[in-house]
């Protein structure tokens, strides 16, 4: 049992140890493949005003949180929360991301809507058709229709379950690590 | 590459077993204009997205494609969710059972991952009541 309680100390020791020493260096991996996460998801999404472009959000699994502003105007970029050295080590899952705007099912194609188009010019490229269902990009028509979107039709479930998540923390996390010396 | 064949690997099991049904269900992919708005007649939607092509880290072979499957099922609205479920259990059947196919030396060879939901949406203007499940898949075109 007092062996036990020893290397229990011993892992907590670890731990610290990580927490002062190793975060710095290896955690900015990770933070930037969240940070560069976002950055594609606002590429790749809708963006009419900007306040879902400006709503993503990133938060750690002990709480820690960073998010856009969600306000209109141009995507901007959303630093990451830094890991603790125990986050780092022991969290399989060490970042969330997720949209925080009252619209955001609608923005990812995950549920039907009624929308109203106000006339304005998106800050984004838009394709015309006509919406089929009320899936905000369930559109038809060859650009041409009463109906505009600024992001295909399941535009994150393509950049969610397509792979181009893991593709994207591996490159970030090698860069990293090549840069470090142990 | 052939988009095509990966496209038709899983849409047309499920336009099969949809049309198979009595009565049958029309299934509407991508780029084919479905039923109009405010009709209650159910259908199902069908969505191929391609995510990545040629990964070579997926096998030695470059003829890869990742990407997702959008499954929506649409029913009356008003009528629980019965229905919706049945359609989408047949929807689901046909993935895992396209999962089930082994592996030969021409083709394509699709296999799909997890399942995610069904989730389940209405609003007050459609008349339709939205089942939905996606996932992601692998596909390899052997020839």
């Amino acid at each position: 049992m007092a062996r036990n309680r020893g290397f229990l100390n011993e892992l907590d020791r670890l731990a610290e140890n990580i927490d002062r020493i190793a975060v710095a260096a290896f955690s900015r991996g990770p933070a930037r493949a969240a940070e560069e996460i976002v950055v594609d998801l606002q590429e790749a999404g809708p963006v009419w005003t900007g306040r879902f472009s400006n709503s993503w959000q990133i938060e750690t699994t002990d709480g820690r949180r960073t998010a856009g502003s969600g306000s209109p105007g141009l995507p901007q970029r959303v630093p990451a929360p830094l890991l603790s050295g125990r986050g780092f080590v022991f969290d399989d899952i060490k970042y969330t991301i997720s949209n925080f705007s009252a619209y955001a099912d609608e923005a990812r194609d995950l549920v039907e809507s009624y929308y109203i188009d106000p006339g304005t010019t998106p800050l984004k490229e838009y394709d015309r058709g006509t919406r089929v269902s009320g899936i905000r990009g369930d559109l038809v028509g060859d650009d041409e229709g009463p109906n505009r979107s600024t992001a295909p039709l399941d535009w994150y479930a393509t950049y969610v379950r397509g792979g181009a998540i893991d593709r994207r923390i591996r490159i970030e996390l090698d860069a990293e690590l090549g840069r470090v010396r142990l | 590459m052939n988009y095509q064949a990966i496209r038709a690997a899983v849409e047309n099991p499920l336009l099969t077993a949809f049309s198979s049904l009595v009565p049958a269900v029309p299934v509407y992919f991508d780029n084919i204009t479905a039923v109009p708005p405010n009709t209650t007649t159910e259908y199902v939607r069908v969505n191929v997205t391609f995510g990545i092509t040629n990964e070579p880290t997926l096998t030695s072979s470059v003829d890869n494609a990742r990407g997702a499957v959008v499954i929506r099922i649409f029913t009356e609205k008003g009528k629980g969710p019965a229905r919706n479920q049945t359609l989408l259990t047949t929807a689901v059947n046909v993935l895992e059972t396209i999962n089930n196919s082994t592996k030969s030396t021409s083709g394509v060879y699709f296999k799909v991952g997890e399942i995610n939901g069904p989730t389940f949406s209405a609003t007050e203007e459609s008349p339709h009541f939205v089942g939905r499940i996606e996932t992601s898949y692998v596909a390899t075109v052997l020839s």
